[in-house]
């Protein structure tokens, strides 16, 4: 399991700077793992910090509007890990009970 | 990657401005976090490349001369946040039944009922180790002018390392919270993996008279290089010496409260579990497992042994095995 020290993280990301990090932490917008020797930073976060960054530096978001495209990502990127499970699940099922869900999505949704 | 200048859409005369601006317009449209288009995430793939390849003007320099060329200089095979968030443990995930109204029991269902764990997520479905928390939940009132009201801050969620034998043996970690706050925190005996720890008071701050909100720390458990954990009993991996394996004896045991006398039957082998009874946690069972180590030297005496041993007391451990 890779782990990032706080430098570590700051060296692998090229638009992190050490204040810009702090702030990031500071809204929570990542949250680094605690333990009593320091703080630690998880892929994910590594990934979500590439992320903040990238929307801070290419659409200019700063922290009410980066908190909220963060929330709505982590909510569609969540919903879409969701909808692929339940899709892959249907996909085993046997063609009469898929056609039997379709009917029913079809009917719900009008078309 | 053929061409970097292509797949920014330049040519070589683009200066390294031009490069960076380029390059930042393709991340905007097909960064694989905002597009979910396979072809964005190709072309925001070979821009990434194109612009680490370019963006150093030295190197920059020694492509155009022809020196280095663009191949195996894509970037290490990088996962995207996509690639973490969409799976069922984003730890930055704050609801997902919420707002699928009558048939959120039937999301629980298939997707598991998840705590609201994102940094700011109150209420969202709090798990019950949470014992009671959630009636804290938004307890904010208006105050009686009508101006400003008071609000309990925000709940906050950290997740905390523990190193195994802190959480067999219960103790404290002394820890220091992203907003600076330094404090010791208890670790209950036997503590858990994923279990919650709640520190009233340590959560955002209020608004107005509204008190802080809890901190909540879920546990992550370290492992140890000796010590493996099964709820409350624990296995010790011992190594022995060859003598020992073939004669027993008693050996000198680790346990989690101390080093006690164990008695080695005759003839142990490697992978070869005891239990000592008790000697877990709160009460459950420590298992000893053997692991026969060779002394750092097979000595001639040994080897001279073995020969002669071997003569008359052959066997074979692999009869049956086949193959």
């Amino acid at each position: 399991m890779t782990r990032y020290t706080a430098d570590e993280l700051i060296a692998a990301i090229e638009d992190l700077t050490r204040p810009r990090l702090t702030h990031y932490v500071e809204m929570r917008m990542v949250s680094p793992v605690i333990s009593d020797h320091g703080e630690t930073y998880r892929e994910v976060d590594r990934a979500r910090v590439q992320l903040l960054c990238s929307l801070t530096e290419d659409y200019g978001l700063r922290d009410d509007a980066l908190h909220m495209v963060m929330t709505v990502l982590d909510e569609m990127h969540g919903m879409r890990g969701e909808m692929q499970a339940l899709m892959a699940a249907l996909a085993e099922e046997p063609d009469e009970t898929r056609e039997r869900v379709t009917l029913r999505i079809r009917q719900r949704r009008g078309h | 990657m053929d061409d970097p200048y292509q797949a920014l859409g330049l040519t070589k005369s683009a200066s390294q401005d031009e490069i960076k601006k380029a390059y930042r317009k393709i991340a905007k449209t097909d960064h694989p976090d905002l597009n979910p288009d396979p072809a964005a995430s190709e072309r925001f793939k070979a821009a990434a490349a194109a612009y680490d390849l370019l963006k150093d003007p030295e190197q920059r320099a020694r492509f155009d001369a022809g020196e280095i060329d663009a191949q195996g200089q894509e970037r290490p095979q990088q996962q995207y946040y996509r690639d973490f968030a969409e799976r069922g443990e984003n730890p930055y995930r704050q609801y997902s039944s919420a707002g699928y109204g009558d048939f959120s029991d039937v999301f629980e269902d298939l997707f598991g009922a998840r705590a609201g764990r994102g940094g700011g997520g109150p209420g969202a479905g709090m798990g019950d180790d949470f014992g009671g928390g959630q009636q804290d939940f938004g307890g904010f009132r208006r105050s009686g002018g009508g101006q400003g009201f008071d609000m309990r801050g925000q709940d906050v969620r950290y997740d905390l390392e523990v190193d195994f034998m802190t959480a067999a043996k219960g103790g404290a970690t002394r820890i220091t919270l992203p907003d600076g706050n330094s404090l010791e925190v208890k670790i209950p005996e036997g503590a858990a993996d994923g279990q919650t720890i709640r520190l009233r008071g340590k959560g955002g701050e209020g608004y107005g008279q509204g008190g802080r909100g809890d901190a909540y720390l879920t546990l992550h458990v370290g492992d140890h290089p000796d010590w493996r954990r099964d709820g409350n009993d624990v296995t010790l991996t011992l190594p022995i010496s060859l003598d020992e394996a073939v004669l027993g004896g008693k050996v000198q045991v680790p346990t989690l409260s101390g080093a006690v006398s164990m008695n080695l039957p005759k003839g142990a082998s490697t992978g070869q579990r005891l239990r000592l009874k008790g000697k877990g946690i709160k009460g459950g069972n420590q298992y000893v497992e053997l692991k026969v180590v060779m002394p750092p030297q097979i000595d001639a005496e040994l080897a001279a042994f073995m020969e002669e041993w071997r003569a008359g007391h052959a066997y074979d451990p692999r009869k049956g095995m086949g193959g």
